[in-house]
């Protein structure tokens, strides 16, 4: 990865950062060797529980290697930079950590996730394993003129991953806990946005492999831009509007923790201002594929069922 | 020669393995403008576990040495490659003798159960701009050879041709799925970059089977 620099020459830099957190957190989680991806789990896994794993491309983090822990993945396994993890490695994991209970995958909704995620559904269900899949297709700019099927995921997985967490905790069969989370990933919308210094101008829609931005508009504060994301993404919520909004600020690499909490605060008063009600409100470095300054922002709307899961959650962070 | 020995099968194999080696740089390049540029990268990764793969181990039949291709394929890959190309070497593996030989109409029938499966699991179809569009008039080719009852090299030669016409015509193409359908119109004139690494599995298969002895 040519953004990085604090790592090492001809070494697998993914599976250096997993070496890093196993130093941190050896007392809970637990690595599962492999040569070809990169695999955490709990270190003790509650039994008699639907068992959900989160899974994607590599990046600078924390999805996907950061989401292990209570209130959030059971286990994650991670391809290399961008590219999603093989088939093999998700069966296995899933393999070693099932509790009878089946497994539920969680992962964005591009070709190579579909297809492994697919394939590992196939063989463990070969061997007698429930498994179900639920991919998260938020990214609003993703696809032109196409159906929510059609769109890739962006941060909004960590909705997803979060209610499905505490669904599957409170002891929900897997049919249910996958049929929340679709619940989730059908009202939620997310949309990147990223600051062109040079134009002076805020970009929306850049794809993090390059596609190029659907809107540019020329920057003038927050205020205006919060004002922009929730008129889109409001709209692109449509029947859902009227739920609870959930707001997610995810940071992208060269954006501060101050202009995090700044956007947040915006976005609240700018939805709060329409008198829509919020609900939980979390800024963060959470899906940081863009090497930009800027944001993803996503915001799920949800009902009394969903809201009744997020309840459980502590403070809404998403990473350990 | 209307049949192909497991030895020289291999040899074909090993010699794909090393030409998607050496043009990974092709691959990512093509990747990087119309794809998230892995392509490259993770074809590599796998053919770099079937050629060693194969250099550690003997074969004697024709099933257990492709299978055990399309398997290392989609344990070393990940992305969608992985499945695609692991499915290319899997999904027509029925057609496989357990022997140390296969015939022209095994060979051809287990690359076109092979691309039948990856249309299924992929949910796609030639004329898309995917490695179909390369592997689809491959496959044509083949089964006109072993139809008219040809020769195992020109079986080879032909499919060859074909990966390349397909591959050429991908060109042409808009995306239609995967992450390079995003990039819209500007994906035209550059080729598939799946399509040119099954243009270049055939084009390895070609030089090498006429090396092959009894070929």
């Amino acid at each position: 990865m040519k953004e990085l620099i604090f790592i090492n020459k001809n070494k697998q830099h993914l599976d250096e950062v997993i070496q890093g957190i196993m130093a941190a957190r050896p007392e809970a989680l637990r690595r599962i060797e492999n040569e070809y991806s990169y695999v955490l789990t709990k270190k003790e896994l509650f039994a008699d529980k639907v068992q959900v794993i989160v899974n994607g491309g590599g990046g600078r983090g924390p999805f996907f290697e950061g989401v292990v822990g209570e209130g959030m993945a059971d286990a994650m396994v991670s391809g290399d930079f961008n590219c999603a993890p093989n088939a093999y490695m998700l069966y296995q994991t899933a393999k070693e950590i099932e509790q009878n209970k089946g497994i539920l995958f969680i992962a964005n909704n591009f070709m190579g996730d579909y297809l492994n995620n697919d394939m590992a559904k196939e063989l463990l269900e070969g061997d007698g394993i429930e498994t179900k899949v639920c991919y998260a297709s938020d990214d609003i700019y993703s696809s032109r003129g196409e159906n929510k099927e059609n769109r890739g995921g962006l941060s909004g997985i960590g909705f997803i991953m979060k209610v499905a967490a505490a669904a599957s905790e409170s002891g929900e069969n897997l049919k249910e806990v996958h049929r929340v989370s679709e619940k989730v990933n059908e009202r939620t919308r997310s949309l990147s946005l990223c600051y062109n210094v040079g134009k002076n101008a805020i970009e929306f829609g850049n794809g993090f492999s390059g596609e190029k931005p659907t809107e540019i508009v020329p920057y003038e504060d927050v205020n205006r831009v919060a004002e922009k994301v929730v008129g889109v993404l409001m709209n692109e919520l449509g029947r859902y509007r009227s739920g609870r909004i959930h707001i997610m600020v995810n940071r992208m690499l060269y954006t501060s923790y101050a202009e995090g909490y700044i956007m947040l605060g915006a976005l609240k008063k700018k939805l709060e201002g329409r008198g829509i009600k919020t609900g939980i409100c979390t800024a963060g470095n959470y899906f940081d594929a863009y090497d930009y300054n800027g944001f993803i922002i996503s915001f799920m709307a949800a009902d009394d069922e969903i809201e009744n899961y997020t309840k459980r959650v502590n403070g809404f962070d998403f990473t350990v | 020669m209307k049949t192909i020995h497991v030895k020289n099968m291999k040899a074909l194999l090993v010699h794909a393995s090393e030409t998607i080696i050496e043009n990974e740089p092709l691959l990512t390049k093509i990747d990087t403008v119309i794809g998230d540029g892995d392509h490259g990268i993770g074809m590599k990764r796998g053919f770099m576990a079937v050629k060693k793969m194969l250099e550690k181990k003997e074969f004697l039949e024709m099933d257990t040495l492709c299978k055990s291709t399309g398997i290392e394929l989609l344990k070393s890959m990940g992305g969608a490659s992985g499945v695609i190309f692991g499915t290319m070497f899997l999904g027509g593996i029925s057609h496989m003798p357990h022997e140390n030989f296969a015939d022209l109409n095994q060979i051809a029938s287990y690359f076109a159960d092979g691309e039948a499966a990856i249309e299924r699991r992929g949910k796609t179809k030639p004329g898309q701009k995917t490695m179909l569009d390369a592997l689809m008039p491959a496959i044509s080719a083949m089964k006109q050879v072993a139809e008219n009852s040809g020769e195992i090299r020109t079986l080879f030669e032909e499919g060859y041709k074909g990966a390349l016409q397909g591959m050429e015509a991908s060109k042409t193409m808009q995306s239609r799925v995967g992450r390079s359908k995003n990039f819209h119109e500007s994906t035209i004139g550059l080729p598939d970059p799946g399509a040119v690494s099954t243009s270049l599995i055939f084009k390895a298969f070609a030089e090498e089977i006429v090396k092959c002895e009894e070929c």
